[in-house]
């Protein structure tokens, strides 16, 4: 396997968790295990892993309170899943700043794919880059930071992957399909809203308008582009 | 005038108007007869019974006997004036004439050794009726009884109703699922039957609240419970896959493509149990044609991998009054319904178009439709076409969704072949009007 990584399995249904750490291994990643929310945050501060395959549904402190208390100070990548299929969880751990959300029961080959997009996608981000400029936006690679005029604002790495594909062709209108690919790295599923959730955090965390300069327009029939207005530096 | 105000306003009005007029005539009618018994009173008669009094025991007893008379008689005043123009027992005749309007002359009184004088008898009041007093002015009191009382009873009228108004829209408000809704204060407050009735309402309605929110978080709990064991499944599988590969591929595919359905079921199931309960509803202009854009998009994604095309037609940019999520469920569940009965490399016909005041979506496939017999229990839960894979419970999503809406879901083997559903909802304002016209549009769908 060219791409691996240390996985951090977080769930209550110790079996469920085996299973997945047994295919994960095979899929040449290494894993550890966490019960609970808690216990998820203790072994965070012993050890780093790559990303972390959050559930949501846990006894005393469940994944999308584990994954508030993660992003209060760490960008790493969290794969939300979860087996209450409410529409609302999963938008709610999108906002929350997960990068990636799966429905159990999932294709465990299907979340192996997504959490080496999300790895792919990282690494190359990491690679030393100099900051660069757009219209009232400094996106900071390395640091996976964004700021808007001199403003920084801190993103995910979902996040950043969007805007950057987003801003590095302003004007181009692109389509759901193609941001997903390009952004997550991963092909558009049917009912994946991930994307939106994206880019209405991104808005959200901007504060993007016409008269800083740009903005994220929705195209009618789906995708987004990056604007500058006229006369924008 | 049907409205409990108008009853109330009503009823007050005739009870106050009939109970004024009624007074009236009863103190008319005692007025009426006091005149005709005073008229009947023979100033001869008193006459003698004074002069009786006054031979007997002179000035005394004159004076007794007006004590007595006036007791007896009220209305009539009597004067004893002589040929001087002196009254005999010294009372001022307050500058009158005598005899006065209305005033009797009686005989002379005499006793020995007193002046002679003459009787006068006067009335305190005039009794006199006119054609005036007895005709018009029964009618002009009536009037004013009708118009104060009408006054009156729409004031109490106002007063009574006012708080079942504000109860009415409470309950409203709740009714239209903001299941969150409280009474307002100022009837809650209150201390009487309706602050009572209001209180009870918010009892009801904090219980219903909390019956809805435990059956949401026992669904989760269902759904949680029999995906688990799904989801270790699905890893078991892939695991075993690994192991043997070659072997029992056919095998493993099938308990893949059965746990797909159970999930599948799954979701159907609390999709639909939640409408069904008549969820509390977000409601906000929705983008109807946004919406289908990416029901679309997400169904051309499923449909792909088959060879089977979705194609939009006419689409008229619609707004309509509702919950997103659950129009957005309606139309994915149709849609994914006319996808799967769809024949490969045929297309799904999508359009959405504005019915009067009225929003119409239709989606027909180009499948082979639906036994005739079989169309009026297209939508009961559970029942499928032959031929049909689902878990038959999308179309009764949408219906139930439709419904929710004011709107209606209807269907039909179209004419030039495939099977043909209109989704109903109507737009932003105007849903009473609407009602009624789509009742004409979608007649020919079953389960009207």
């Amino acid at each position: 396997m060219e791409l691996s990584g240390r996985i951090l399995i977080v769930d209550d249904d110790a079996e469920f968790a085996r299973m997945l750490g047994e295919f994960l291994g095979r899929q040449g990643f290494l894993t550890s295990f966490a019960d609970s929310g808690r216990s998820a945050l203790q072994k965070l501060e012993a050890e780093t892993p790559d990303l972390i395959v959050l559930d949501i549904m846990m006894p005393d402190l469940d994944g999308l309170e584990a994954l508030r208390r993660i992003r209060i100070d760490r960008d790493l990548p969290i794969i939300m899943v979860t087996a209450r299929g409410q529409p609302a969880d999963r938008i709610l751990g999108l906002e929350l700043g997960a990068d990636d959300y799966l429905a159990k029961p999932f294709d465990p080959a299907e979340l192996a794919a997504r959490i080496r997009a999300v790895l792919r996608r990282l690494r190359q981000a990491f690679r030393p880059r100099d900051p660069v400029r757009i219209g009232p936006l400094t996106l900071t690679p390395s640091a996976m930071t964004a700021a808007v005029r001199g403003r920084e604002v801190r993103l995910t790495p979902a996040e950043f992957m969007v805007l950057e594909a987003l801003a590095g062709q302003p004007g181009v209108e692109l389509s759901r399909a193609a941001l997903t690919e390009r952004a997550l790295g991963r092909p558009l599923t049917p009912y994946d809203r991930s994307l939106d959730t994206h880019v209405s955090n991104l808005r959200r965390k901007l504060g993007l308008a016409p008269e800083l300069g740009a903005e994220i327009r929705a195209i009618r029939g789906g995708g987004y582009s990056f604007t500058l207005s006229d006369g924008a530096g | 005038m049907s409205s409990l105000f108008a009853r109330i306003w009503l009823s007050y009005w005739l009870v106050m108007a009939l109970t004024l007029a009624a007074a009236l005539a009863v103190s008319f009618a005692l007025a009426v007869k006091r005149a005709d018994d005073i008229d009947r009173i023979s100033p001869a008669a008193l006459a003698r019974s004074a002069q009786a009094d006054f031979s007997r025991e002179g000035r005394d007893g004159l004076g007794m006997w007006v004590m007595n008379e006036r007791h007896a008689h009220p209305e009539l005043q009597f004067y004893f004036v002589d040929d001087l123009g002196r009254e005999f027992l010294g009372r001022s005749l307050g500058g009158r004439p005598l005899p006065g309007p209305g005033g009797a002359l009686v005989p002379r009184l005499t006793a020995p050794g007193a002046p002679a004088f003459r009787m006068y008898v006067r009335r305190t009041r005039e009794f006199s009726f006119g054609a005036w007093q007895l005709m018009f002015q029964p009618l002009l009191l009536l009037g004013l009884a009708i118009t104060v009382s009408g006054v009156g009873s729409a004031a109490l009228a106002h007063q009574l109703t006012r708080p079942v108004v504000r109860l009415r829209e409470g309950v409203r408000a709740v009714a239209a699922g903001a299941i969150e809704a409280r009474m307002a204060e100022a009837i809650t407050g209150r201390r009487d039957e309706v602050g009572g009735l209001a209180r009870d309402i918010d009892q009801m309605t904090a219980h219903l609240r909390a019956l809805i929110e435990s059956k949401e978080d026992l669904l989760r709990d269902i759904s949680h419970e029999l995906r688990s064991p799904l989801a270790r499944l699905r890893i078991a599988t892939s695991l075993l896959r690994d192991e043997r590969p070659g072997e029992s591929a056919a095998a493993f595919a099938r308990i893949d493509r059965e746990v797909e359905r159970l999930d599948s079921l799954i979701g159907q199931v609390l999709q639909f149990s939640r409408v069904q309960a008549g969820p509390p509803m977000t409601l906000e202009d929705v983008d109807l044609l946004a919406l289908l854009e990416e029901a679309v998009e997400d169904a051309r994604l499923e449909a792909e991998p088959d060879d089977k095309k979705v194609v939009i037609g006419k689409a008229a940019p619609i707004v309509v009054r509702g919950d997103r999520a659950l129009l957005a469920s309606a139309i994915e569940n149709v849609l994914r319904n006319a996808v799967r009965f769809g024949p490969a490399g045929a297309a799904v016909q999508v359009s959405l178009e504005a019915v009067g005041s009225v929003a119409r979506v239709r989606i027909r496939d180009a499948g082979p439709g639906i036994a005739p017999a079989d169309l009026p229990r297209i939508f009961e839960p559970f029942f499928r076409a032959q031929g049909s894979s689902g878990v038959g419970l999308g179309l009764s999503i949408a219906e139930r969704v439709a419904a929710l809406h004011r709107g209606r879901l209807a269907a039909r083997n179209h004419a030039a072949g495939g099977f043909e559903v209109d989704l109903f909802v109507p737009t932003a304002r105007g849903a009473e009007a609407a009602l009624a016209e789509f009742e004409v549009s979608g007649s020919e769908g079953p389960g009207a």
